[in-house]
Formats: C-alpha cells, structure tokens, sequence
C-alpha cells in the first residue's frame, strides 16, 4: 500500500517534469524565432543630456534622481574600448541609477568611434585636454569646483595619469575599477603584442586607427569558448525572457566594441605595454610625469579575482604604490564585467563604494 | 534535452520514482550550466597553451600585418581608378576632415582667449536639488567625515 502510494507520488512528479520539460521545449523555439525577429534592446535610458561633444568625446550630465545630492559630483571616464551604456544597462542593473538614487550627481565620458582624422589623438589628448575640458564643464554646471574622478579599466589609467600629472587640483577623490598599472601582466595580452612578433609601428602607419573588429577578437581569444558557451546556455534558457533579455543587452555591449585612435593606440603600446612606464613612474605624458606616487587624495581601488582580461598583479601596484594616505583597496570574486554590472555588483561593489564615497562627497 | 529525459524515463520507469527523480535532477538547469562552465573552462585551458605560445603569436601577426597589407593595396588601387575619374578619394576626404579639426581647435582656442579676455556674466545658481546630503548614519560605524577622512590606508577583502 505504500508503496503504491510512494509510485504514484513519484509518477506525479515524473509528470509535472515531463510537462515542464516539453513546456519550455515549445518556448524556447517560439521564443528563439522572435529573438532573431527582433530588435537589439534598448539600453542606457536613464534619462540624461549631452552637454559637451568634441569629436570622439560626448559628455553626459544624467538628470538627478533624489531630492537632496552630495556636494561633490562624479565625473566617470569609461575606456576607450567600449560604450559606456555597461554603466546602464536597465532599470534595476544600472550603476549610474544606483549613484543617482544614491543621492551623487553624475557626469560620465562616453566616446564615439574615432574619425579617421582623428588618427593622431594621443595619450595627452585623452588622459589630459579632455578630461581638463570635461572638468571645466562640470565645474560650470554644478557651481562646485571639487569631484570625484571615476575611471573604468583604461578609463582608469587615463584618470590615473590625470591625478599623476596634476592637471586637476580640485579633484577631491579617485576611484578605479579593474585599473592596470604593471603592464607586464597583462598575459595574453602582453604576449601577442611582444615586440618580437607585433610591428606596432606598421599596423598604425597602415591603417591609422586600430579597427574594432581587431580589438575585439583579441579579447574573445582571451576565452575563445565562451561565445559558444553562451549559446549553448542562451538556447537552453529562451524560454527565461529575464535572462534572455540579459544576455542580449550583455552581448550588444561586447560587439559594440570602438576602434582606437592610432597614435594613442602606439604611445600605450610602447610606453605602457612594451616599456611598462607606469609602473617603473618613467611616463611622461604632455611634458609631465604621471608618478603614481604624486595621487594624494583618497583613492578606492575595486578588482576582480577571476578578472581575465586586467589580471589581479596588473592591477595590485596601483594602492601600493599611490600617495594617498587614504586608500581602500576592495578585491571581489567574479570578473572583469561582472565587477561593474552583475548581481554580485549589485549586492556587494555598488553598497561598498556608496558607503566610503559619501562620507567624501558632503 | 526531451529525447534523453525521455531515454532515462523509460529506462527507470520500474526502478521507483526516487531513482527517476535522481536521474532528472542531474539535467537540472543549474547542472547543465555547471556542466557547460567546466566544459568552458576545459576548453579555455587547453586553447590558452596554444595562444601562449611564441609561434602562435607570430602566426597571429604576420597574419594581420598581410591582411593590413592587403587592404592598403586595395585601397591605394582604388584611390588611383578614383582619381581617373576626378572623384575624391578616402585620402581626400580624410584630408578635409583635418583640416576641419585643425579650424575647430582654433576656436577652442579662440574662445577660451576670449573667455579669459571678457569676464563671462556672473553664473545664476545652478539649477537641480540642494546640495546638502549628507551620508546616512550606519549604527555600527562612526559617521563623522573628519574622522574617515584622516583613516590610514585600509585593504579590505570582500567574502
């Protein structure tokens, strides 16, 4: 009798997995024929103005979120590799919402692809003149002269080399996430672009600025199954439209990828990957030494454990070597995205940061 | 997927609904994630030693350096059958784009000088909420900012 009773218990559930099974069967198809109908999703919609615009850089000023804001705003220097839209991909899973909600008034540096006339940008007009004349406008809108220089991955050795070289004096903290500074360890990277095998001088003289396409195969070689295997996990989750939706705002935002002015693309070439003057404080960008050891004021450094693309010794030197006497170095599991724009961010990266930024920023 | 629950159920129809129950959970979806991360990660493993090798490099680049090649002599070819018809070439277009950029730092330039030379007209007070949020009391930490300001340096590792 019971174990009739046991069999049919065990038959029901047997039944309800079958059912669920060939439910998301038929959803994964239906749903995978409107994923290849569809349009890409829309991203980075809070609400923002263009404020500045010179050639390749746009300057954001996102609309305030809160009744009362810190008295210091942000200005955030995405990389030069990708859009900024990473910082908001939705509602919900947007950095730049969390700081507005927060209560900081933020400004963020996107960029656009390069002109090819702007072939000869270099490392001074990124790291230098735009963040100086994003500065100024900042200072004129908010009426305050302090800020908070925020930079991501190379965003972040260009917000390094501003603060290093004292082009701002008014900037009041420095935050970076995934930040290179010993460029030796950047692995694979370090390795493909060895003097021995890459003529960085021809590729840049043939064809001026670095095509994306280059750019981003080089970082999907880095894992070279990880396209596949996102595949493979997207079909066997379409009948997921959270996760669905997800991945296709992910996936846009890798295959977004710019291409790099060539001049600037050859200066971090040889003076940061090849010769390793950031960390050696040798670089000298615009006539002055960007000695990380001149960052003076607070800096917070977040990186990730499992990063594969800035590895955690390319990143480790950074706190050790700044100036500051206020520096907080915050290393979390996961990776290089994941760090910035992932649940374990929203849980963890995003709370932290609130908290050591807003007792700098009354 | 159905094909192989399907297999596993008719195999264990008559071995009790704990073994079946067993048998399913394994192609859970979290199992099959975690089977595809292991997968991944093998797969990554296996390729990194050939990328890391010297002459993978140098494949990789002579490889690109041809195709670069390659391009610029497309490119160089049509720039001459263009300039046989009179018609600008890339080069041309490129060229009146610096010059563009080279007039548009001289205004930057120009009003900058200008903006120094004439005071600009005094600044109303920026629009937007007041500027007076200060950060909300945690009970386990202090919240005074002259203190946290002066902290020695602090590494913290997140769990």
């Amino acid at each position: 009798m019971a174990t009739a009773q046991g069999e049919a218990a065990g038959d029901d559930k047997i039944g309800h997995r079958m059912r669920r099974l060939v439910d998301r069967t038929i959803q994964r198809n239906i749903k995978g024929v409107g994923y290849f109908a569809s349009a890409a999703p829309p991203v980075g919609l809070t609400p923002k103005e263009t404020i500045y615009k010179r050639g390749t850089l746009n300057l954001y000023h996102y609309h305030p979120l809160s009744e009362e804001i810190y008295r210091v705003p942000i200005l955030i220097v995405m990389a030069t590799t990708n859009r900024a839209y990473v910082l908001d991909l939705a509602p919900g899973n947007s950095f730049v919402e969390f700081l507005l909600k927060a209560g900081y008034d933020v400004f963020v540096m996107d960029w656009d692809a390069p002109r090819p006339e702007e072939s000869a940008l270099r490392l001074e007009d990124y790291s230098q003149t735009f963040i100086s004349e994003c500065v100024e406008q900042v200072q004129q809108v908010t009426g305050e002269e302090e800020f908070t220089l925020m930079g991501y991955c190379m965003g972040g050795v260009l917000s390094v080399i501003h603060t290093a070289t004292n082009m701002s004096p008014s900037i009041a903290n420095l935050v970076c996430f995934t930040t290179p500074v010993n460029w030796h360890e950047m692995g694979l990277f370090a390795h493909w672009s060895n003097k021995k095998h890459f003529d960085v001088d021809r590729l840049v003289d043939a064809v001026g600025n670095i095509p994306a396409d280059l750019l981003m195969t080089s970082f999907d070689m880095l894992r070279p199954a990880n396209r596949t295997a996102g595949r493979v996990l997207l079909w066997e989750n379409m009948w997921n439209d959270d996760y669905v939706t997800s991945h296709r705002k992910f996936d846009r935002w890798a295959n977004e990828g710019l291409p790099l002015a060539g001049e600037y693309f050859r200066q971090t070439t040889k003076e940061l990957m090849w010769a390793n003057k950031l960390l050696d404080r040798s670089l000298v960008v615009g006539g002055k030494r960007a000695d990380i050891s001149n960052i003076k004021v607070p800096l917070f450094h977040v990186v990730a454990e499992h990063d594969h693309i800035v590895p955690r010794k390319a990143s480790e030197p950074l706190v050790r070597l700044a100036g500051s006497e206020d520096k907080t170095e915050l290393v979390l599991k996961g990776g290089h995205i994941s760090l910035l724009a992932g649940p374990n961010a929203v849980r963890r990266m995003w709370p932290q940061l609130d908290q050591w930024l807003s007792e700098r920023s009354i | 997927m159905f094909l192989v629950a399907a297999m596993i159920f008719a195999t264990t129809r008559n071995e009790g609904g704990d073994k079946i129950s067993n048998s399913s959970s394994k192609l859970s979806a979290s199992a099959l994630s975690k089977m595809i991360s292991d997968l991944e990660a093998k797969v990554d493993q296996i390729a990194t030693t050939v990328l890391a090798t010297d002459e993978f490099a140098q494949v990789a680049n002579s490889a690109n350096s041809l195709s670069v090649r390659l391009k610029k002599g497309v490119a160089d070819q049509m720039a001459r059958r263009m300039a046989t018809f009179n018609v600008a070439s890339r080069d041309d277009v490129i060229a009146l784009g610096e010059r563009l950029m080279v007039m548009d730092e001289r205004l930057v330039r120009i009003e900058k000088a200008l903006g120094k030379l004439v005071p600009p007209d005094p600044v109303a007070k920026p629009a937007g909420p007041p500027r007076t949020k200060k950060p909300p009391k945690r009970a386990a930490e202090s919240a005074s900012p002259e203190k946290s300001q002066k902290k020695p340096a602090v590494e913290k590792k997140a769990t």
